[in-house]
């Protein structure tokens, strides 16, 4: 008797978590249903065709009727209490102003199926999720592996109708400023499996040097690999900071030493690309597709780091520093030389507190035999969106795309109050792209050089037709610039400091240097790779920073060259260049 | 039959307990299949492709495995050791203390560190060791040259060692201690009676009545064997004492980054419960045989 009685109580819990959540949710959907299919474009049609198949092939148009989408996001790293008192007060992850704009637009309204924060956690949800085989309608993954094996797995939809159905023109033109590489990098066998997130192009990796410590010891402004070296030694024995003790590190290294261009600080990528070698990267050498650490150009680029290690022009204890330790070292005035993209700028511009002389500057250093510096590009997709197979509605997440980066952005209506506000949600109290289901970024390849473009113009007086932001930083540059002038060097605020080191003169010293740009060509993972490939990264950090630090001699790397290509390295360059061929 | 009458409620009582170790342990424990499969999650256990034995096979063909298990053994049994004779020491040592509230302070500080996480302390043994750090300090003092020992392979597995055993030595002394209040106090009365001073009294009363505790440890401790501590080498390595440092935990963590190996993940885990479960049976068995003591 007992048993029925749970069993009975069971049954009846299930049947009830299936069928509440549609109900109440459909009333609410009526009243914006109809604001949003007056704005659209091509929905006056009507009832003669199908409302629902007219509503699909419109970039821009609403559903005829609620639809609710379930959605795996990630959690913002603020709590929303923190809009407490305010008038947003009682917004939560599944009723913010994103998903608000969302549903009055397209009359579509997000349910959250799971959410964990950034990272590991986020990426364990969506691992349950494909464990279980239950995804939600739209759903982030950050990496192409899970891309691929949720292919594999036959759990999403090909997007390859949709996209060429529902896209909006700047949209596409936003893909198309990469030559649409992160769209063929979504793609598997010939299907476009998801929505790629962009990587916009960082540019040059700069040495960040302390000027004001060069115009004490007169040193001019580098351009060779030996102007750095030297001006890396009077950094260490001259006593740059004046307080007679021999306390100065020279350069900020990463224990890494090189990776991934511009998406980290602290990499000596230009150190190695200066002599033709490309670290780390799957790049074609004489129209042969091959492994950049272990071809002989690498040993030129460790020379040099060994022999500056062993001068103590390096920090000597770069090899145990983790990361926070290492940018401490700029930041705390201690160190005035480190390589790092224009960003760099986020923890040059906090020394200034520290030491009110510190002004870092950057250099588009050092040069190779034509006299520029080369860099290596990322992949150029960042993460990935994908859609449930079997969801009715595939095409609402490109035409929530549009409204996030077209409608929002670029359109007629961006300067409307409801997509400012959609811009800098809550004032940046809470991450933007925390609070609705497009969490991936989606940029112009060069948008840096965009940006750099409108903050002169609006610098000089000009009137700018751009993102507030960039009006933003324009006027913190400004500020920083004044109050350097007047010399009041205290009040200027971190902010106001990193826009005008990062967006003002990072961004002048790129325009003025072209550089040469090397294309890696791939960047997933192959099957051997998947067993192989963690003993040969080991095997290759382990013998860079063994040279770097001497404990190695530098004839080592052939050794490691040949263990590399006989331990599996082969085989995966051999199943590399397959995939490129495919 | 009485007996078992009387005793049905307490039976009763261990029953949630039961239950939640063959929820949470036994029943997991079918998922060890998943070592001897190429598992992919969307087909589940029952319709991934068998791989047989290759997982191991592959473990043990990595052309560094028998250098990360020689980390792994060199590193856990060290800890196991200094772990015990430090612990044991320290108690006896406290357990002199007659003034009370002494004791207590004593105790009470060498139990924190207990509670700190290593990614909270490497930061604070990172100081420590670095060049300007109070032991090269020290170092330099004495005539030495500073000597950045987290990046030395002769080094790391010594101050692993050491730092782990200075951070739990006193929580693992808390065992020793209870024990040596059971101790019968006519022991020592009779001991001191007879003219035995305060060392022999520990040698021949304190030392024997320990013996048990001990070797139960000992026997506990084998399960770790292979375990030589995840958080704390994770955070204290870096590239250059991959050599000496680099352990089964570690390496299976990097491996899994690349991409979720989850069969080579549990082959890893199966492999090392194998080894610990054979230890645990064998030394218990000959502590049985040879000290009279067991576990089970």
């Amino acid at each position: 008797m007992k048993r029925k009685i749970i069993c009975f109580c069971m049954a009846a819990l299930l049947l009830a978590g299936c069928s509440t959540p549609a109900e109440p949710s459909s009333k609410a959907g009526e009243s914006s249903s109809s604001q949003a299919s007056s704005q659209a474009a091509g929905s006056q049609g009507g009832e003669e065709a199908d409302p629902w198949a007219e509503a699909a092939a419109d970039p821009w148009a609403a559903y005829p009727e609620l639809v609710v989408y379930t959605v795996g996001k990630q959690a913002p790293d603020a709590s929303y209490s923190v809009l407490d008192g305010t008038e947003y007060e009682g917004d939560d992850e599944a009723n913010n102003i994103r998903t608000r704009f969302y549903e009055k637009h397209l009359n579509a309204k997000m349910e959250v199926a799971f959410s964990a924060a950034a990272g590991e956690a986020y990426d364990q949800q969506v691992s349950m999720a494909i464990v279980s085989g239950e995804i939600p309608d739209i759903m982030m993954v950050t990496d192409r592996a899970t891309l691929v094996q949720l292919a594999e797995n036959d759990l999403i939809a090909d997007l390859t109708e949709v996209y060429d159905a529902t896209i909006s023109d700047v949209t596409r033109d936003i893909y198309e400023s990469y030559d649409n590489r992160p769209l063929k990098d979504a793609t598997i066998d010939g299907k476009l499996m998801a929505i790629p997130g962009t990587c916009i192009d960082t540019g040059a990796e700069m040495l960040w040097l302390r000027q004001d410590w060069m115009d004490k010891l007169s040193l001019s402004a580098p351009k060779t690999m030996e102007d750095v070296e030297k001006i890396l030694d009077a950094f260490v024995n001259q006593d740059p900071d004046g307080n007679g003790q021999n306390d100065t590190v020279g350069l900020a290294l990463s224990n890494s030493i090189y990776g991934k261009y511009g998406s980290t600080v602290l990499y000596a990528n230009n150190v190695f690309t200066a002599c033709g070698a490309v670290p780390g990267q799957w790049y074609e050498r004489d129209g042969e597709v091959v492994y950049g650490s272990v071809q002989p150009e690498m040993k030129e680029g460790l020379k040099i780091l060994a022999d500056w290690y062993e001068k103590g022009l390096i920090d000597p204890q770069m090899a145990v520093r983790n990361f926070d330790d290492s940018t401490a070292l700029l930041v705390n005035g201690q160190c005035g030389a480190a390589f790092g993209p224009w960003w760099l700028a986020n923890y040059a511009g906090q020394t200034h507190l520290v030491d009110a002389n510190a002004r870092w500057t950057p250099y588009v250093v050092p040069t190779g035999e034509d006299g520029k510096v080369t860099m290596f590009t990322n992949n150029p997709s960042e993460n990935y969106l994908v859609v449930r197979k079997g969801f009715e509605h595939p095409e609402l997440l490109i035409k929530m795309l549009n409204y996030t980066y077209d409608y929002t952005r670029f359109s007629e209506h961006k300067n409307e109050d409801e997509c400012l506000e959609f811009e800098n949600p809550y004032d940046s109290a809470i991450y933007l792209r925390s609070l609705g289901p497009i969490s991936v970024n989606l940029d112009y390849f060069d948008a840096i050089d965009r940006a750099y473009d409108d903050i002169t113009a609006h610098q000089a007086g000009e009137e700018v037709d751009t993102f507030p932001w960039v009006i933003q930083s324009a006027e913190l540059a400004g500020a920083a610039m004044e109050k350097l002038e007047s010399g009041q060097v205290a009040d200027i605020g971190i902010y106001e400091m990193i826009s005008y080191y990062g967006r003002c003169l990072a961004g002048q010293v790129l325009k003025e240097n072209p550089v040469n740009v090397v294309y890696p060509v791939f960047f997933g993972v192959t099957a051997s790779m998947q067993t192989k490939w963690e003993s040969l990264s080991k095997l290759e950090s382990e013998t860079m920073l063994k040279i770097i630090t001497g404990e190695q001699p530098l004839d080592y790397f052939d050794e490691f060259a040949s263990t590399w290509k006989s331990a599996g390295g082969d085989t995966i360059t051999q199943e590399v260049i397959e995939s490129i061929s495919e | 039959m009485r007996n078992k009458k009387e005793q049905g409620a307490f039976h009763l009582m261990l029953l949630p307990g039961m239950l939640i170790l063959a929820v949470f342990s036994f029943l997991p424990m079918f998922g060890v299949v998943m070592a001897f499969q190429n598992f992919v999650p969307a087909k589940g256990m029952f319709g991934s492709p068998w791989a047989g034995l290759e997982h191991f096979r592959f473990m043990f063909a990595l052309p560094d495995s028998s250098q990360i298990f020689a980390n792994t053994l060199l590193i856990a049994l060290g800890k196991i050791i200094f772990h015990m004779v430090v612990a044991v020491v320290f108690a006896l040592l406290l357990n002199e203390i007659r003034v009370a509230p002494v004791k207590k302070a004593v105790q009470t500080i060498v139990y924190l560190p207990h509670f700190l996480s290593w990614a909270v302390l490497s930061t604070v043994v990172i100081n420590m060791f670095s060049y300007e750090g109070p032991i090269n300090q020290l170092v330099t003092l004495l005539g030495g040259k500073p000597l950045l020992f987290l990046a030395s392979n002769t080094w790391f597995r010594p101050v692993v060692i050491a730092t782990d055993v200075w951070k739990e030595f006193g929580y693992n002394s808390i065992i020793y201690l209870a024990a040596l209040t059971g101790v019968d106090p006519g022991l020592y009365e009779a001991a001191s009676i007879d003219g035995a001073s305060r060392w022999k009294q520990t040698l021949h009363i304190t030392l024997p009545s320990l013996l048990p505790t001990l070797l139960l440890m000992s026997i506990l401790n084998m399960g770790s064997i292979l375990s030589a501590g995840f958080d704390q080498i994770y955070n204290l390595y870096n590239p250059l004492v991959y050599e000496t440092g680099d352990i089964i935990d570690t390496y299976v963590y990097r491996v899994g980054l690349v991409q979720r190996q989850y069969s080579l993940g549990t082959a890893v885990g199966l492999l090392k419960s194998a080894v610990s479960f054979i230890l645990i049976v064998g030394s218990n068995t000959l502590a049985n045989r040879f000290a009279k003591v067991r576990v089970f």
